[in-house]
């Protein structure tokens, strides 16, 4: 068994990196996770900044130094982007998380040759990601792990090194205990009781007796593992898969701009997706769509998204029409991918076999074309706010933000603070429980009539934190033609109009 | 111009985090605004309304206040509570202190059965938005509280009135008249002006842990709950109502003035009135006091004593206090009263101090005078490991009702001011930690503000400047109440009559709502039960003299043998470590220049190396007189009197007063005022009021201009850091008694400190180290022969010290208990028997890591792997000795050393300055016991284990680093540039080698450092903790 480590120790400051690529890095930048720093780059370095130290320590050595919060989930997904990238040259990737990959070479070798090759390709995945990575040969996964760690060599000196058991003994006996992957606090025994390397854990794993004492005292997992460390027995890993999605294209015999001619491969195409979906009792809720010209590349790429999950070919078909009847084609185009990447598996449904709905589309099937017809971002929905302000008391919202879970509002906060023993605060005033027109001008305009006062006032003053200070008294008033206005005066003393009762 | 309106609904910022004024501010506002008064009513909470009282006495304003408070009862009922007399205020304070004592600390629950008994407070209520629920809550009203009942009209002019508003109005008024409840209004005020909104959003915010921009519609709605100018009431309400507020306030008559405290009457006997019974006590205690007689001078200043506490009425208190040091006497607890009490010879009679008025000079006027109207302040200190035995006597005696701790209120500082806002506004903590990092609070130069701009923290936004200033609104606002250190207040009836107690956040501790200051303002007398960890070591060392060496002491005894010269002549070589009050750095470095040879010495030693006299300039004359180089001159005989015995330089508190009376004039009762000006946060203001006061005062008594200003100068540079000569000299008793000990019973001494840890100036391990120089064997802590505490033990004809278990780190109180146990009597013969003692784990693990196993298992890897064994748990192998196969690597002296310092935080055997010399890591470098042969100013370097890093805000940016290697300690100065451009070295380093100069001014010697390395590289693993930035 032959196992590649690699360590990706920068791997969140690695991408920030490659976003500003254009100007030269001279700041020091941390990421920062509690308080304590987890990477740095090389002008941190300089100024003796380490991982694992305080926060306000390193911020003692050096003046400016720029600050990023630790992302743990854009880490992993940049972890699966790499093993996505790797598994062009090799096949038996498993994934060690945070930010490292290991790579079983045994079968590879066969393929490539020779080790150098096989580096040199894996090399240039990282080369072209710019991620810097630390590597490691070993014949166990868990030797290969904490040589990645502690002893990481360059990926052409690697090469140097032979895979077989000996060696891996060999190179693990001068490191210290520190290295093994076990609780800290057993790392603490170990060194409560002597040991500083782990040439000499080994030695007492020869003879029966000494094990035993060994085990007796430290436990059989941990002479499990050293073991382990030294065999290349075969363990059950779980290998790195990419998710299975769907995606097929069809190319036209010829080229084409019209959207009609386009039709029929897209009917095919749907008609497989749906065979696809049907198959593992899924559905879907938004496709890509490119067009591709003549040559294959993409053209133009949209995402068409459904309200609800729906896996029928003539759903799918209808929208795709609509937004090509909107859009067209601007070049000529020969062939047609479509991609689904997100399924959502079937909920329930108990359909009655003998109702039919005879030209009635409900509510979400109308949304859908409305969507298709009108461009996604212009059909919206209301959502009341919790502001003072009149024109910041509703906001509109795209349909797709409705679908992500609300996070808890500050509603929830009180009511839980409430449910404790407090000092109870009085009722606030709920914008449902105050008096508003039902048109409110988007813009106040300046009350150009006459006009007689029937109600108010009613004083509106916040937002002192931001550039939307407003101080405004709000009257009901009633004007020549009858008409009943929701108007308000500022602190200069100037009249505006904000609303109209109906 | 006063109008007809009286405000009956505020709240002040001891609501905490509700409302964004001070007491004082809105008081002043309302006077501005020509209100007639002002109800403060703080939600369940009286916290407050001494300050408006204080505010209102000390401008003259004509505003009356009325003492309330408004609170929500659990049905969900809105009411303020008015006291219109005392005893309404005594039935509010009942009722607010079982509304708090039914809660944690910090709520508070009340039900409306709970308000029925109430039959003298005025209840104003706020009928309910919810129309249906008024109609129960008004009849109740009238039930019980007809004519003391008042329907509460408020217009805040928010969206639910502009919609609602007509129909609650009608409502209301249909209520009133059906049930006779006359109608009022009020304005249910937040802040004193509307441009404090801001903050009231930034408090609700922080209340609620959110930012400012997701409060939605909890931030306020506009500026309305202000006090709103008279114009606009009368547009907002009818004539009728704000008449009413009037009524209300005419008829509510009740001063804070008024409050008299009675003293628990059980302390004197029934046949006897109070001064008799003081007298006879006085008598007896001059007796024992003086058995030689009393002077003249002395009775008089008796007689004078007692004739003004009976004048006062202050028996009570002095009696009470009595009693308490009785208690403590019984107990053997040791004891020492001081501050301004150490000025009475009836506080010494009583016994209650221990400063015989012979030796220093009593000025009475410091403790209480007719001016001052105020109670006397006596503070008593007892041995801090057994002060709760006399708090729980205390709560015994009296009882949990009519005695409680005064309260602390906790504000708003720069750090959690900064941080809060900073949260509040949206600021990513990390930004804001890192700017709050990098502020220097003592940086006299430089205002925090200046500092955060200079940071350029944030370009010229918006949020920024707002952050600047509602960080500053808010430094200083209270958050909460906290228990006071030892302030008792102790009365005859129920406390809570006449304040409110509620919890604290210590189990069983209860706390009045008003502070230390307070309790002044309104003459309150309050008894301070300190601890002070100097009187655990005493009364320790004496126990164990008496147990071991078989001699009964008392510090009285050690202070009648007079002074020693051979115990003074260690401190003139600065030879300090452990003794009270003398042992810190900066006193170190002052011994041996200004040589003290007697009691009174030391009381100017203690009270002279304080910021103050160094910043007064005081000390260089004083010291330069002493040694003969200058000549003392003073001006008149009166001036001589005073400052004779601190050779012409006024260096005490207690000198400036009187100097300020004989030389200028100053009446005792100004000078008291004179000096609680030195002493007040707003002195700059205060004090040059006096200046013309003393000037003129001492030119019309024929002094010099000159002198006349250096005399004003001296009381501005020392102000608030001057000692007063009472409290020094009360002290220094203390002082010569432990040096006295440690120069004849080192042993008993330093285990006597040891076992009172924590308190002083060193750790464990400074100060074994110290024992070891001067000749104490000290003995490592082993299963066999320690005990709990550390002790002594007879080794070859000398006293040991012997470490206790209780150093080990890690070995619980069981742990320790069961193994003392199950020791035989001829101690443990095998880790064996040790094993089976019964200890857990991490116990005999804390044990191996102690070595306590030596004798009997060799090494501690040897222990460990023997520990970890479970055989001699069956009962088959339990008679196998197990010999081991295993071979276990060798400890070093290096890992040996590391074990030692993280397992006892000190060392036995090497330190590590010695191991690193021993390896030659430190070829030239100079140990501190060589420092004398090195010529002043030479070129050296030193290296050590850094134990010490102080920047004191008074030097100018200047950092004194301790180091200490095998031999002793040395000094370093770190100037402010070097400290800058060697960051790394300078801020953690743990192991420093510094090169410098030495300068030596007599013998006292200080490296100034060029160069810094750090050595912790050198040896990893030291984990002495530093005493960093006290």
């Amino acid at each position: 068994m032959s196992w590649l480590a690699v360590n990706f120790p920068q791997l969140q400051l690695d991408s920030y990196c490659q976003a500003s690529a254009a100007s030269p890095e001279t700041r020091a930048i941390v990421v920062v996770e509690e308080q304590r720093i987890r990477q740095c780059n090389a002008q941190a370095r300089a100024h003796s900044i380490r991982p694992m130290m305080a926060l306000s320590l390193a911020s003692a050595l050096v003046d400016e130094v720029q600050l990023l919060d630790y992302l743990p989930g854009f880490e992993a997904q940049r972890l699966r982007e790499l093993a996505r990238a790797c598994y062009q040259y090799s096949a038996d990737i498993v994934l060690w998380p945070p930010c490292g990959l290991l790579f079983d070479i045994a079968p590879m070798l066969k393929l490539y040759g020779s080790l150098t090759e096989y580096l040199a390709n894996i090399a240039g995945v990282f080369k072209a990601q710019k991620v810097q990575a630390n590597w490691a040969l070993a014949s166990s996964t868990d030797a290969a792990k904490i040589f990645a760690l502690y002893t990481a060599e360059q990926a052409p000196e690697l090469t140097l090194f032979s895979t077989c058991e000996a060696t891996t003994k060999q190179r693990l006996a001068a490191l210290p205990v520190t290295c093994l992957n076990i609780p800290a606090q057993q790392i603490k025994q170990l060194e409560s009781l002597g040991f500083t390397q782990l040439g000499e854990l080994f030695a007492l794993l020869v003879a029966h007796t000494q094990r035993q004492e060994l085990a007796r005292r430290l436990g059989y997992p941990l002479v499990a593992y050293l073991d382990a460390l030294l065999t290349s027995k075969a363990t059950k890993l779980a290998y790195f898969v990419e998710q299975e999605y769907f995606e097929q294209s069809l190319m036209l015999e010829q080229e084409t701009n019209l959207t009609s001619v386009l039709m029929f491969p897209a009917k095919r195409l749907l008609a497989s997706l749906e065979h696809f979906l049907t198959l593992r009792l899924t559905r879907a809720q938004s496709l890509q769509v490119e067009v591709l010209n003549r040559l294959g590349a993409v053209a133009r790429q949209q995402v068409l998204h459904s309200t609800e999950p729906e896996r029928s070919a003539a759903h799918w078909l209808s929208l795709l029409r609509l937004q090509w009847e909107r859009q067209g084609l601007s070049q000529p185009v020969m062939g047609l991918r479509i991609r689904c990447q997100h399924t959502l598996s079937d909920a329930k449904q108990n359909a009655d076999l003998f109702v039919r709905e005879q030209g009635r589309t409900d509510a979400a099937q109308l949304l859908n074309r409305l969507q298709a017809k009108l461009g996604e971002q212009n059909v919206q929905r209301l959502r009341a706010e919790t502001n003072h302000q009149p024109e910041r008391s509703v906001s509109y919202q795209s349909l797709q933000q409705l679908v992500q879970l609300v996070p808890s509002t500050l509603a929830d906060k009180l009511s839980e603070t409430s449910s404790r023993r407090t000092s109870k605060t009085l009722p606030n005033n709920s914008a449902f429980t105050a008096l508003r027109p039902n048109i409110l001008l988007q813009q106040p305009r300046v009350l150009a009539e006459a006009v007689r006062i029937i109600h108010g006032p009613e004083r509106l003053q916040s937002g002192w934190w931001g550039d939307e200070v407003f101080c405004r008294d709000y009257f009901v008033a009633r004007n020549q033609q009858q008409q009943l206005l929701w108007v308000y005066r500022d602190p200069e003393q100037t009249w505006f109009v904000h609303g109209l009762f109906a | 111009m006063q109008h007809d309106y009286a405000e009956l609904h505020s709240v002040s910022n001891f609501s905490f985090l509700k409302a964004a004024s001070h007491p004082e501010e809105l008081v002043i506002q309302a006077e501005n605004l020509g209100y007639r008064a002002l109800a403060l009513t703080d939600e369940c909470s009286v916290a407050g309304v001494v300050r408006a009282y204080a505010a209102i006495k000390e401008h003259q304003l004509t505003l009356r206040l009325i003492v309330g408070s408004s609170l929500h009862l659990e049905e969900d009922i809105e009411l303020v509570l008015l006291c219109p007399n005392r005893a309404a205020y005594a039935e509010l304070c009942g009722v607010i202190s079982l509304g708090r004592r039914r809660c944690e600390k910090g709520y508070y629950q009340l039900f409306q059965d709970d308000l029925i008994p109430l039959e003298a407070v005025f209840l104003l209520w706020k009928p309910h938005r919810n129309l249906t629920k008024n109609k129960a809550v008004s009849e109740w009203l009238t039930r019980y509280f007809l004519g003391r009942a008042w329907l509460l009209y408020e217009r805040g002019l928010g969206p639910w009135e502009s919609l609602h508003g007509k129909a609650y109005l009608a409502h209301c008024e249909a209520l009133s008249v059906a049930m006779n409840l006359p109608m009022v209004c009020a304005g249910d005020v937040h802040m004193h002006v509307p441009q404090r909104q801001a903050l009231k959003d930034v408090l609700t915010a922080i209340r609620l842990r959110t930012s400012v921009q997701a409060l939605g519609h909890e931030c306020a709605v506009n500026c309305e709950q202000s006090l709103r100018p008279i114009t606009k009431i009368q547009r907002l309400f009818s004539t009728q109502m704000m008449a009413e507020t009037i009524r209300i306030a005419m008829a509510c008559t009740f001063e804070l003035s008024s409050l008299r405290y009675e003293y628990p009457a059980e302390l004197v006997p029934a046949h006897l009135s109070a001064s008799k019974h003081l007298k006879n006590l006085v008598e007896h205690g001059a007796k024992k006091r003086f058995p030689q007689g009393i002077l003249p001078a002395i009775q008089a200043i008796i007689d004078k004593e007692l004739q003004l506490i009976k004048e006062q009425a202050y028996e009570y208190f002095f009696l009470t206090v009595h009693d308490l040091v009785q208690f403590a006497k019984a107990k053997r607890i040791l004891y020492q009263g001081r501050g301004s009490a150490a000025n009475s010879v009836v506080c010494y009679c009583l016994e209650i101090t221990a400063v015989d008025p012979e030796q220093i000079d009593v000025l009475f006027e410091r403790f209480i005078s007719k001016e001052r109207n105020e109670p006397p302040d006596i503070d008593v200190d007892f041995e801090h490991q057994r002060r709760e035995e006399v708090f729980q006597y205390i709560y015994q005696k009296y009882g949990r009702d009519r005695a409680a701790l005064a309260a602390t209120v906790v504000r708003f500082k720069f750090r959690s001011a900064f941080r809060s806002v900073g949260k509040a506004l949206g600021f990513p903590e990390t930004q804001l930690e890192a700017c709050i990092k990098d502020v220097d609070r003592r940086d006299k130069g430089k205002t925090w503000v200046e500092q955060v701009r200079a940071q350029g923290f944030m370009a010229e936004s918006t949020m920024s400047h707002l952050l600047i200033s509602l960080t500053e609104q808010i430094i200083g606002c209270p958050r909460h109440l906290s228990q006071h250190v030892g302030g008792f207040i102790i009365s005859a009836g129920p406390l809570s009559q006449l304040v409110p107690v509620e919890n604290a956040s210590m189990a069983e501790r209860t706390v009045i709502q008003w502070d230390k200051e307070d309790l002044e303002s309104l003459g309150l007398l309050k008894v301070d039960v300190l601890a002070l960890g100097m009187l655990s070591a005493i009364q320790r060392c004496f126990t164990l003299i008496a147990r071991h060496y078989g001699r009964q002491l008392t510090i009285a005894q050690i202070t009648a043998m007079g002074d020693d010269p051979k115990v003074y002549g260690d401190l003139q070589r600065g030879d300090s470590i452990g003794v009270f009050q003398v042992e810190s750095r900066a006193q170190m470095s002052m011994l041996p220049r200004l040589k003290p040879a007697c009691y009174y010495d030391l009381v100017i030693q203690i009270a002279i190396v304080r910021p103050g006299p160094i910043q007064g300039d005081m000390v260089h004359p004083y010291l330069r007189r002493r040694e003969g180089k200058e000549d003392v001159e003073y001006p008149s005989e009166a001036v001589r009197a005073v400052l004779a015995r601190t050779l012409g330089v006024p260096i005490f508190q207690e000198q400036v007063i009187k100097l300020a009376m004989v030389a200028a004039g100053f009446s005792g009762g100004e000078a008291d005022q004179l000096r609680r000006a030195m002493a007040s946060w707003k002195r700059s203001t205060r004090l040059y009021a006096f200046r013309d006061k003393l000037v003129n005062g001492m030119l019309e008594r024929g002094y010099e201009q000159v002198f006349a200003e250096r005399v004003f100068q001296q009381i501005c540079g020392f102000g608030e850091y001057g000692f007063p000569e009472s409290h020094s000299a009360s002290f220094a008793v203390l002082a010569y008694v432990s040096a006295w000990l440690r120069h004849y019973y080192p042993a008993a001494f330093y285990a006597s400190l040891l076992n009172s840890l924590p308190m002083g100036f060193y750790s464990a391990s400074q100060l074994v180290q110290d024992a070891v120089r001067h000749g104490v064997q000290v003995l490592p802590v082993d299963v066999n022969q320690s005990n709990e505490t550390h002790c002594l033990q007879r080794i070859e004809n000398q006293w040991c010290l012997r470490l206790g278990l209780q150093q080990v780190k890690g070995l619980s109180k069981i742990g320790r208990a069961r193994l003392l146990a199950k020791r035989p009597t001829g101690g443990y013969q095998a880790m064996r028997e040790v094993l089976l003692s019964g200890l857990n784990k991490s116990d005999l693990a804390a044990l191996a890591s102690a070595n306590a196993c030596a004798q009997m298992s060799g090494d501690r890897y040897q222990a460990r792997w023997a520990m970890l064994s479970d055989l001699h748990h069956l009962p088959l192998f339990a008679e196998r000795t197990e010999k081991s196969v295993l071979k276990l690597p060798a400890l070093n002296d290096y890992r040996a050393l590391e074990e030692d310092y993280q397992s006892l935080g000190l060392s036995l055997a090497h330190h590590p300055m010695a191991l690193l010399r021993r390896e030659g890591c430190l070829h030239k470098d100079v140990r501190a016991q060589d420092l004398c042969k090195v010529a002043h100013k030479g070129l050296l370097s030193i290296s050590g284990v850094v134990t010490g890093r102080q920047a004191p805000g008074t030097a100018g940016g200047v950092t004194f680093l301790t180091l200490e290697d095998e031999t002793g300690n040395m000094n370093v100065i770190v100037w402010q540039s070097t400290a800058r451009a060697q960051k790394t070295s300078y801020l953690h380093a743990k192991v420093l080698r510094v090169m410098g100069i030495l300068e030596r001014e007599g013998s006292v010697e200080h490296v100034i450092a060029g160069r810094l390395e750090d050595l912790t590289g050198a040896f990893s693993g030291v984990s002495v903790a530093s005493r960093d930035f006290h």
